[in-house]
């Protein structure tokens, strides 16, 4: 079969444009296609041979820029990004998965809960849920969710009488930015012999030209304010709080920019615990609370944005909750007994002119 | 020039394509079983049907005990084979597993080390064919189901197997047994991420029912469902349901398409549902054209003996006759009894929305609703409804007949020469259609 003959033809078009894309992830690469193709259209080619072999480049670029354009690593759009935890989430009405501490929310329930995570977000980080398939049926089909290796040995286990929730991740499918790579984490067996707490999950994403650690947590409860105890629980939290700085340590270079989200249980704006929070979590840069609401009547702050690198070129903006009059509910506590956090990493246009 | 505008054009619509927000696309692969057996022109059936009929396609249905001797779950045995060491993760429940093929084919599809295998289906057998060849794994919970509470059967038929995050759903109208081949049922697998919804409902499930079957915890089935039941979704284009703890979304899904369906096409092994019948009924009312399958044995009911299909005189009077109708039409599938039947269960409804399927393990009766463990499904992808279409089709155009081409061959038939034939016109005795 001759080189140029179609079906040889198209099969090498996407063999190449797969190679290319492979080794030239990033933005410049994709102006510096942008231009090779734009060159390759301009050459005036007189053999024959050669302008088959043009077309060849072109069909060969094209696709590639294609593939590229239409991931996000190209794009500019900012990541838009949602953590909560929604109290012992389940999908279906009526029912308390975890009996006692559960909540027993109506379709309606279900309905606002589904709007406050339905806008849009490129990165939904969910602390309490019962599942993969209660998240699935929350996020929808446009996202992947991914769960902790905690979770999926529970699934590749015998059932127990045990309920529990689990954090969970959804990825946009089709927008925001793309996903590196996922990992979860579990403290030493020394830490938690009796493996009570949940696994932290870290996904490294490439979008708005950075790439980004995002680490998802939901640490021991029951130790908000503690200074020092040897309560078991505060034992566990303060080997999260090392295990995270373990983690930052060792993937931070990876990245431009670092973040945890999630439910810290930890009141780490106490200003008791300043001398606390130096030496358990020096790698807080920044740190942004999640706004008060009406879910959470109390006044101490558990849930956060911690900051450990941020590119000087990316910054980050709440997004303001537009889906509903949370305070007009007559059940807040059946939504949840926690606020969500919406925010959005963004370049500002200072920084995309100075590229 | 052209190139450049065809490239130009290549661009725009790759640039438009790449926006969308769907969920990836589920594949599907599906075989609509129609035994080609040959009991009734070799002789090997002792019968008196004319040589000039004898290659009727009507008859190649008619299979015997040497036909059903090599019927293996081929579909689902190919299936299988081409994976290979390959899948991590299998859940699954059947009415029955009947075939050693199968235990052997599914253990050479798992790789080693498995996360975990869950198999739970009536009967003995493949307990221990399945427990001596699987791999070496994380987890193995192979349970023979007894009973189900106060339940009638335990008749589901799916498998949900993975590897890494690609997923498939094996479902079919038949179970995995030695004569799986010369039942009339469809097979039928559904490629799909592991995080579908579609998915993780057949892993709940299965999960559910080793908690249950493992005596872990004390609730009801109808409360354990609660972990897995979804809630209904239009968007989901392969939407799962378990019987009987979905009997309401069920019969909901058949009156609503029922009611906007311009015809309705059925099989189902047996129909005693009223619900089913009412809804059917009110569409016929309506100027629907109603067409459904039915296996051969009813007409021949009047007999004392129980037939293997369960099926029973009485659904004359609480299907057939109730239908009566221009635009109602039945036809029959010429099968022998116990050997070869017409197994496969769904529901085809059209109109101006286009097509809806709803299929699964269960029949159009009352057990089937309310009183059995079933796994149905109502399908708005256009894709696989036409599969289903098209094995409609082929039932009833090539091997399907009604009652008076029935007549003209059944009564010549052997083996049913000490059965009482009766009539069965649903319009019996009510002006001609």
């Amino acid at each position: 079969m001759h080189l140029f003959e179609p079906p040889l033809f198209l099969g090498s078009c996407l063999f190449v444009s797969a190679i290319d894309y492979i080794f030239s992830k990033n933005i410049f690469c994709i102006y510096f296609r942008i231009n090779l193709l734009i060159f390759i259209v301009k050459l005036n080619i007189g053999d024959k041979q050669l302008r088959v072999f043009k077309k060849f480049l072109i069909c060969s670029y094209a696709t590639s820029l294609w593939v590229a354009m239409s991931c996000s690593v190209f794009s500019q759009e900012p990541i838009r990004v949602l953590s909560w935890n929604i109290e012992n989430f389940h999908h279906v009405d009526a029912y308390s998965y975890r009996g006692a501490i559960g909540t027993w929310r109506s379709d309606g329930d279900l309905r606002l809960v589904e709007r406050i995570v339905a806008n849009n977000y490129d990165l939904i980080f969910l602390q309490e849920a019962s599942g993969k398939l209660a998240t699935s049926v929350l996020v929808g089909p446009a996202y992947a969710v991914l769960s902790t290796e905690e979770y999926e040995a529970t699934i590749d286990s015998a059932p127990t009488t045990d309920t529990d929730v689990y954090p969970f991740i959804a990825v946009a499918r089709h927008h925001g930015p793309r996903l590196l790579s996922s990992k979860s984490f579990t403290l030493s067996a020394a830490d938690d012999p009796a493996s009570q707490s949940r696994d932290l999950q870290l996904i490294i994403v490439e979008g708005l030209g950075v790439k980004t650690g995002l680490l998802h947590v939901h640490l021991e409860h029951s130790c908000a304010t503690t200074l020092e105890s040897t309560r078991a629980a505060c034992r566990r939290m303060n080997a999260e709080f090392r295990l995270i700085g373990e983690i930052v340590a060792d993937r931070v270079d990876e990245v431009d920019n670092f973040i945890i989200l999630g439910d810290f249980n930890r009141a780490l704006l106490d200003p008791r615990l300043a001398g606390w929070r130096e030496t358990s979590a020096p790698w807080i840069a920044d740190l942004i609370p999640v706004p008060p609401c009406t879910l959470r009547p109390s006044s101490e702050i558990i849930d956060f944005i911690a900051i450990a690198k941020l590119s000087p070129e990316i910054s980050i903006a709440y997004i303001e909750p537009t889906f509903f009059n949370l305070a007009a509910l007559a059940k807040p506590q059946r939504i949840s007994d926690h606020c969500p956090i919406a925010f959005q990493l963004i370049r500002p246009p200072s920084a995309q002119e100075n590229e | 020039m052209m190139f450049r505008t065809l490239l130009r054009l290549l661009l725009l619509w790759l640039a438009m394509t790449s926006t969308g927000h769907t969920a990836p696309a589920e594949s599907f692969d599906f075989e609509g079983n129609v035994p080609l057996c040959n009991a009734l022109a070799t002789g090997r059936e002792t019968n008196i049907i004319n040589a000039s009929d004898r290659s009727a396609l009507v008859l190649t249905l008619y299979c015997d005990n040497v036909d059903a001797g090599k019927a293996e779950p081929t579909f689902l045995l190919n299936f299988l084979k081409q994976h290979q060491s390959f899948f991590d993760r299998v859940d699954g429940m059947f009415f029955s597993i009947g075939s050693i093929s199968f235990t052997r084919a599914l253990c050479q599809s798992i790789r080693t080390p498995f996360f975990h295998v869950r198999i739970f289906s009536r009967g003995d057998g493949w307990l221990g064919d399945l427990t001596s060849c699987l791999p070496e794994g994380e987890y193995q919970s192979l349970t023979k189901v007894v009973g189900v509470e106060d339940l009638k059967s335990f008749h589901p038929k799916y498998l949900a197997l993975s590897s890494g995050g690609e997923g498939w759903i094996y479902v079919s109208s038949g179970n995995p047994s030695t004569r799986a081949s010369t039942v009339l049922d469809f097979n039928l697998t559904i490629a799909t991420p592991t995080d579908s919804v579609l998915f993780l409902w057949h892993q709940c499930v299965t999960r559910m029912f080793d908690a249950y079957l493992g005596g872990i915890g004390s609730a009801t089935l109808n409360d354990r469902y609660k972990l897995c039941r979804l809630p209904p979704d239009p968007s989901q284009l392969v939407a799962p349901m378990l019987m009987p703890f979905d009997s309401d979304q069920y019969l909901s899904e058949v009156a609503f398409w029922a009611g906007k369906a311009k015809r309705i096409r059925i099989a189902s092994q047996a129909y005693n549902s009223t619900p089913i019948m009412q809804i059917m009924k009110r569409a016929v009312l309506s100027g629907t054209t109603v067409q459904y399958l039915r296996d051969d044995d009813i007409l021949l009911s009047l007999h004392r003996k129980e037939l293997e299909l369960g099926n029973k005189y009485e659904e004359y009077f609480a299907w057939d006759e109730q239908l009566c109708a221009p635009n109602t039409e039945v036809r029959f599938l010429l099968t022998k009894p116990e050997v070869s039947f017409l197994h496969a269960k769904f529901m085809i409804f059209e109109g101006d929305f286009g097509r809806t399927v709803i299929f699964g393990s269960g029949n159009a009766t009352y057990s089937a609703i309310h009183q059995n463990i079933e796994n149905n499904y109502v399908s708005t992808n256009p894709e696989l409804n036409m599969h289903f279409s098209k094995y409609f089709d082929s039932l009833w155009q090539n091997y399907a007949m009604n009652q008076g081409n029935w007549e003209y061959f059944a009564k010549d038939i052997g083996p049913y020469r000490n059965l009482e034939l009766i009539e069965l016109d649903e319009c019996r005795g009510k002006p001609a259609k």
